[in-house]
């Protein structure tokens, strides 16, 4: 193994294969910027435009892109409040508001430091740790899955913001947009209405941007600002007069990137559900709760440290089982097929130098967003806000249908997309939470196949949903989470006012 | 004044003189390749590894492969169904899935809405067990199925998805009842398989022998009669005594009306895309089971997957209504 990552690492001494890396990441971060260009489009458009070249050069690109595109997200989720990708939602939490507060460049230095210790941790695993984690990927079947999505549903109480009611009917409602579709378990259609189009639900991809970005943009038109922010305004660059404190962060990085792991081995649940995830752990486990949603440099730590760190990691069951855990990975896995390389246990053997050089150039890429997603493609894109609004709106909407209509090729999904917009546009005016909605839609589909799978294995015994050690501490860990608020209430009347 | 015949008949002279140079011309522009999933599944791989092939083999014209996904394919088959019988919009079908979803759901195309022009590959369907369960035979499994009707659970993609038939052929074959646990794809069904949480599961053979090489799960049998070149190690449920003979058979069709000189064209490329030996490297390198049939007998196989599936329908629905 040793001699493998050395001869690896050999091998990536070589111009195209730097080249690549660095072209890759590029394109990843402009990838993961625009809104409805996904990580998964950029390796879909660009793996069969690798087949001809060596296998390193185009891994090199695969990896760049990957790590280049979940930083990629986080820019627009900072300057314009508008997640350029699922996993960036989170991120705009935090982001923004230190935006507003003139704290653009703090904010977008975070996110990308943040990103590459994510990505980092997370390849420094699939190198060290792969084959025992991979265990950890079969040990999961469909109660312990049920439990993980379970676990996410209860944690959308953190965001649920001022008004309780409003978050628990926003996350209702996602969860009925996730009823939408063929039912798995019978076959039959539910909430169709007889048009082959909702037949597989309505994609993540097409909620994201009906909710998160149209109504931004609608907003944007209406507030008409005719003068852009200039640059020198967001003290970009060396003129930074304060340097951003890293250390109070160390913690953040070190919780967030062994959750993105452990969500990342997960087949299905993906970086979005780990930004999710470390972001809510941060918030309760943070003295000042409250500060969070405000502008609190952790949050947009911990959300860019969780949707990064799930990268490399979601790589080890496909790598190490061969079997695909979500579609970037399904992907990445077609592009070493054509490569002559079959991902499976033999893998590491049989392709080692190569295989060790993917690992690394995961390893290499996140580092390289230190210097292009910190130095170039920050300042770059922070021109962006020197763009009257007026002007940016359109812009805006042009990239996301284009974004959009590249993934299925329907102009449906558009016409759905605009829908959910004019929703989520009268939804912000009347201040419901959108964030509990797409929990709800992720989570809604993972929670119900899995609970009817399981059941259908027990052929109708609920106790097999607790039958293994793994659902038992899932389960007392949702348990836990509904019962502290409960607990801190009772105590804090005993002891007096709270605060 | 000229009677109006006078007029038009130059016109439609010159009409049909362009579609007859259109015919002996093709291709001369672009050619939309629709595929009905979305890219990086096995039926994309295929496409976009044909494409460059086909555009040799045609002489001219790019063919660029488009993803339609959705409705298990039913999306895409019904845009290609409707649109313009040219020779520039082609589809690549999988059998039997084309099939499948015209029963119980809302799709609107028949299987005479193609014109079909010949076919890449057949990859028979096959069982694959738990290392730890006690089946090591399509014997063992029937057995066990028949002993405890409905308790052996067998995973596949979806309700209705060419690995649910396959299921249901078998059950009809030897007379057993398996507990079928639906899955959102092939690769959640194999970990399922895989970590123990089910018994077997039902997928292509292709797929599933690599984890039998690595022996993280066993292939019992091919739903074949006769055992395939890539897994020649592998017995077929029909030496068992079990005639089925069910799996994926992916082809180009076009739609309804294209000139039959255009067919010919397509059905001619992809025959010597398949006997190129760079094409043929790069399948083995994926594990396809290439199998050439050209178009009346591609369409000969679809009507009897069609007819086979009718009677199935009949006697069980697979979905309730």
């Amino acid at each position: 193994m040793i001699a493998d990552i050395l001869g690896a690492a050999v091998a990536l001494m070589a111009v195209d294969i730097i080249l690549a890396m660095v072209l890759g990441t590029l394109v990843g971060i402009i990838v993961g910027a625009l809104p409805g260009l996904t990580t998964t489009i950029g390796l879909a458009i660009l793996i069969p435009l690798s087949f001809g070249l060596s296998p390193l050069v185009a891994l090199g690109l695969m990896a760049g892109l990957y790590n280049g595109s979940m930083y990629g997200g986080a820019i627009p989720a900072v300057l314009l409040n508008i997640p350029g990708t699922p996993a960036a939602i989170a991120t705009t939490f935090d982001g923004h508001p230190m935006t507003q507060q003139g704290n653009a460049a703090s904010a977008l230095r975070i996110a990308c430091v943040s990103s590459a210790m994510g990505g980092f941790i997370s390849a420094l695993a699939l190198l060290l740790l792969a084959p025992p984690l991979s265990l950890v990927t079969l040990a999961f079947g469909p109660p312990e899955y049920f439990w993980i999505a379970a676990f996410g549903l209860v944690s959308i109480a953190v965001l649920i913001g001022g008004d309780p009611i409003k978050g628990i009917l926003s996350a209702l409602l996602g969860l009925l947009i996730s009823s939408v579709g063929m039912d798995t378990v019978t076959g039959r259609n539910r909430f169709s209405f007889g048009n082959l189009e909702l037949v597989d639900g309505v994609s993540i991809v097409v909620v994201l941007i009906g909710l998160f970005a149209l109504p931004r943009v609608l907003q944007m038109a209406e507030d008409a600002t005719l003068t852009g922010v200039r640059v020198a305004d967001l003290k970009i660059g060396k003129g930074d007069g304060k340097p951003v404190a890293f250390g109070p962060l160390i913690p953040t990085w070190i919780r967030s990137s062994v959750i993105g792991v452990m969500v990342g081995i997960l087949p299905g649940a993906g970086g979005n559900i780990a930004a999710f995830l470390s972001y809510n752990e941060a918030k309760r486990s943070d003295r000042e709760p409250d500060s969070f949603g405000k502008g609190n440099p952790k949050g947009v730590a911990a959300a860019e440290t969780g949707n990064s760190s799930d990268n490399a990691a979601s790589l080890i069951p496909t790598l190490t089982l061969g079997v695909p855990g979500n579609a970037i990975a399904a992907l990445i896995m077609g592009g070493l097929l054509v490569h002559g390389m079959q991902p499976g246990p033999s893998l590491f053997r049989d392709n080692g130098e190569i295989v060790y050089g993917f690992v690394l150039q995961m390893m290499i890429t996140s580092v390289l967003l230190f210097a292009l997603g910190g130095m170039v493609a920050t300042r770059l894109f922070a021109q962006v806000l020197c763009v009257p609004q007026v002007m940016l709106a359109p812009m805006i909407v042009a990239l996301m249908c284009l974004g959009l209509y590249t993934v299925n090729n329907s102009q449906f999904e558009l016409f759905m997309m605009i829908g959910f917009g004019v929703f989520g546009y009268v939804l912000t005016k009347i201040n419901f939470p959108l964030p509990p909605m797409i929990l709800g839609v992720i989570l809604g589909g993972m929670a119900e196949q899995n609970l009817r799978t399981a059941l259908l294995i027990s052929r109708g015994d609920w106790w097999h949903l607790l039958a293994s050690p793994i659902s038992k501490g899932l389960a007392a860990l949702v348990v836990l989470v509904l019962l502290i608020p409960l607990y801190r209430l009772i105590r804090s009347r005993h002891t007096g006012p709270a605060l | 004044m000229k009677p109006l015949s006078l007029i038009l008949a130059p016109v439609l002279l010159s009409l049909s003189g362009t579609t007859a140079i259109a015919q002996a011309d093709y291709p001369s522009r672009q050619i939309e390749l629709l595929v009905g999933f979305s890219a990086g599944g096995a039926l994309d791989i295929l496409a976009r590894q044909a494409a460059p092939f086909l555009e040799k083999h045609l002489g001219g014209g790019d063919v660029v492969v488009i993803n339609r996904p959705g409705a298990g394919g039913a999306l895409m088959q019904t845009q290609l169904a409707g649109a313009n019988p040219d020779g520039y919009t082609l589809g690549l079908l999988s059998m039997p899935g084309v099939v499948t979803v015209l029963f119980g759901g809302d799709v609107d195309y028949e299987i005479e809405d193609f014109e079909y022009s010949g076919t890449f590959t057949f990859e028979p369907h096959s069982v694959m067990v738990g290392m730890d369960t006690p089946f090591e035979t399509p014997a063992d499994l029937i057995a066990a199925a028949r002993e405890r009707p409905g308790e052996v659970t067998l995973g596949g993609a979806g309700i209705g998805s060419a690995a649910h038939l396959a299921a249901l052929v078998l059950e009809r074959a030897a007379d057993v009842k398996f507990a079928f646990i639906p899955s959102p794809g092939a690769a959640e069904m194999q970990n399922q398989v895989m970590g123990g949480h089910i018994d077997g599961g039902v997928t292509t053979i292709s797929s599933a022998y690599s984890r039998h090489q690595e022996q993280q799960a066993r292939v019992i049998g091919t739903l074949s009669s006769e055992r395939t070149s890539v897994a020649p190690d592998i017995a077929t449920f029909a030496e068992a005594g079990y005639d089925v003979e069910w799996g994926a058979l992916r082809g180009i069709a076009a739609p309804k009306g294209t000139p039959p000189e255009i067919m010919d064209k397509i059905t001619e490329a992809i025959r010597l895309t398949l006997d190129d030996p760079e094409f043929q490297q790069i399948a083995a390198q994926n594990n396809m089971l290439l199998h050439f049939m050209d178009g009346d007998r591609f369409e000969a196989n679809v009507r009897d997957i069609y007819s086979n599936l009718e009677e199935i329908w009949a006697e069980e629905p697979w979905i309730e209504e």
